[in-house]
């Protein structure tokens, strides 16, 4: 019997990289509508930064699931990583601009400080890691 | 030959088009720098209904007519299309986030108290979550399409299952901007 072989339609696996990247950056963003829901008040800072927390460990989850991969595309997903990571980083400088113009300080500021970084950590990761795990490459 | 009229390889992202997002976000930064009221609405009225808009006809319009395509088609529809998303759709998620926190701040819907404040917390879920789909699917289904389809031989199978599932994530997204609508018709008329 000749077996043809299965035609490759991509890696759509579940993956660690993915699942903790999305859920560090889901973290980050409940952080966010935390502190927005109390505006204009100060905001108690327990729950946020619980979840600031939380996201950070799945952040560090991620970057270590990733590094652990073997047989990667590590070149297409650097490619990609850095053009997202520039994208990111336009979304960082008008955040920013913002702050500095609304004369944003306390709490809101921590939170959205540290939101913008691991959005700038997790937005390449995620989506460069989902595009890299497609590639084949020779083991 | 219709799909393989565009053999010649171009830039993922045209570049022409940089100029324009270029523009339109410091046309953004100097209407945010004035506190300037009537523009800033025009950026987040038109760019939050391009956005919706876009998303609902990738779901609704596109998505159905896709798969009727012959491939060859179907590469050229893709090969086409993709590159501009690329571009357009951060853009006009950048402009409407922007505007529309600077909006609901001039306006005061920042600071609403409860039970209208839920409104906002509502709009900031949803855009939180689209966000999140945005991020894990649309984008990096987008990238591989196009690196797929500069490749001499691209892997049909993959890019039909990575533009069905684009289409479908866009039409959810959509429907959630939709509801998101709602939140903002509330706000407009308070």
């Amino acid at each position: 019997m000749v077996t043809s072989p299965e035609p490759y339609a991509g890696d759509t696996k579940g993956s660690p990289v993915a699942w903790c990247s999305s859920l560090a950056l889901a973290c980050a963003f409940i952080a966010i509508g935390i502190v927005t829901s109390y505006l204009p008040r100060e905001a108690p800072l327990a729950w946020a930064l619980g979840f600031l927390i939380v996201s950070g460990v799945l952040t560090l989850g991620a970057v270590v699931s990733l590094s652990r991969r073997r047989g990667f595309a590590w070149r297409l997903f650097f490619n990609v990583a850095r053009w997202v990571f520039l994208v990111t980083m336009v979304f960082t400088a008008m955040g920013i601009y913002i702050m500095v113009y609304d004369q944003v300080k306390g709490a809101m500021l921590a939170v959205i400080s540290v939101v913008m970084l691991l959005a700038a950590v997790n937005v390449p990761i995620l989506i460069a890691f989902c595009v890299a795990r497609h590639e084949r490459v020779a083991q | 030959m219709p799909g393989g009229a565009v053999t010649k390889q171009t830039a993922i992202v045209p570049l022409a088009g940089l100029w324009i997002v270029g523009a339109v976000l410091a046309a953004l930064v100097a209407v945010i720098a004035g506190n300037w009221y009537s523009p800033l609405n025009f950026f987040h009225v038109v760019a939050g209904s391009l956005w919706t808009g876009i998303d609902l006809f990738m779901g609704f319009v596109i998505g159905p007519i896709l798969p009727r395509l012959d491939p060859p088609a179907r590469i050229a529809l893709t090969r086409r299309l993709m590159p501009k998303m690329l571009l357009i759709m951060p853009t006009l998620v950048l402009v409407t986030l922007t505007s529309g926190w600077q909006l609901g701040r001039l306006r005061g819907f920042l600071f609403l108290p409860y039970p209208h404040h839920w409104w906002l917390v509502a709009s900031i879920a949803i855009v939180g979550i689209t966000a999140v789909m945005a991020y894990a699917i649309l984008e990096p289904a987008n990238i591989t399409v196009l690196l797929e389809l500069r490749k001499p031989q691209p892997n049909g199978l993959l890019i039909s299952r990575l533009m069905r599932r684009f289409i479908y994530i866009a039409g959810i997204n959509g429907v959630m901007l939709v509801a998101n609508f709602v939140v903002m018709a509330r706000f407009a008329t308070w």
